[in-house]
């Protein structure tokens, strides 16, 4: 079996079972945290293949390079963007009451983080669970 | 010492997302037993996908020098996991901080439409 088919073989197997999951969560963030991981391991990859750190079998990839790393190698960069938002989401479920019991105290202003100016106090619901899609009954 | 180039460059990177992740609460600093199984969980299927791909010889350890030489299994080296648990956080604190802000602006926009409707045209 070739890399890009062991790749879509298990990009389509992880998108069928995440798929009931990632159709609830909003897509523009998805496809950005996709943007930003594709283009780490467009440097990182090119780097770490440079460096020797590991080496494939030229038969079984599609020689196809973008910069230094062979086209295949995204499909990592796609299922962590998939598949980590939604483990997240999915063990919400079970963690949050147990984590939240533990920082009831640190849940102060200080918990605001203060990276867009447009959200004032009025609009922040308090940096915790309200943000998180997990939130919502399912 | 060369031999620890590589574990050291993956650690000094997960503390700087730690670091990141302290500043804006977005995981271990919001939620530490869900952000732990999260990593934990992505390391896990990260590399059973290795093996697959290990078994079928599409790649293996190249010969750097940079490497520790500790293998987790044939031509799996320990930096492989410690490279996987760097991917999974830079895709969640990527992810947690694209979406919070979403969430913000959806909100902001709901309160602006709300004040609009109690204060009237023109208010």
């Amino acid at each position: 079996m070739t890399n890009a088919l062991l790749d879509l073989l298990v990009l389509a197997v992880l998108t069928g079972v995440c798929w009931p999951v990632l159709r609830r969560l909003r897509a523009r963030p998805l496809a950005a945290t996709a943007l930003v991981l594709i283009v780490l391991t467009l440097v990182f990859d090119t780097l770490m293949i440079r460096a020797g750190l590991y080496v494939y079998d030229p038969d079984k990839i599609l020689g196809i390079y973008v910069w230094g790393a062979p086209v295949e190698d995204f499909a990592y960069a796609i299922a962590a963007a998939v598949g980590v938002p939604v483990a997240w989401t999915v063990l919400g479920r079970r963690t949050r009451s147990r984590d939240e019991a533990g920082r009831q105290d640190e849940a102060g202003p200080a918990a605001a983080p203060a990276t867009d100016p447009a959200a004032g106090p009025a609009t922040d619901p308090a940096a915790g669970p309200a943000t998180d899609p997990a939130a919502d009954p399912a | 010492m060369i031999r620890f180039a590589y574990l050291g460059a993956l650690l000094v990177s997960l503390g700087g997302l730690a670091l990141i992740d302290r500043r804006w609460r977005l995981a271990f600093w919001a939620q530490p037993r869900r952000a732990a199984l999260t990593i934990g969980v992505g390391v896990l299927a990260f590399l059973a996908w290795d093996l697959a791909g290990l078994a079928l010889g599409i790649f293996a350890r190249g010969d750097s020098p940079h490497m520790t030489g500790v293998l987790l299994a044939p031509e799996l080296p320990l930096e492989e996991a410690f490279f996987l648990a760097l991917l999974c956080y830079s895709a969640l604190l990527a992810w947690r901080a694209f979406d919070r802000r979403a969430a913000r602006s959806e909100a902001a926009r709901a309160g602006r439409d709300g004040s609009r409707a109690e204060g009237g045209p023109g208010a």
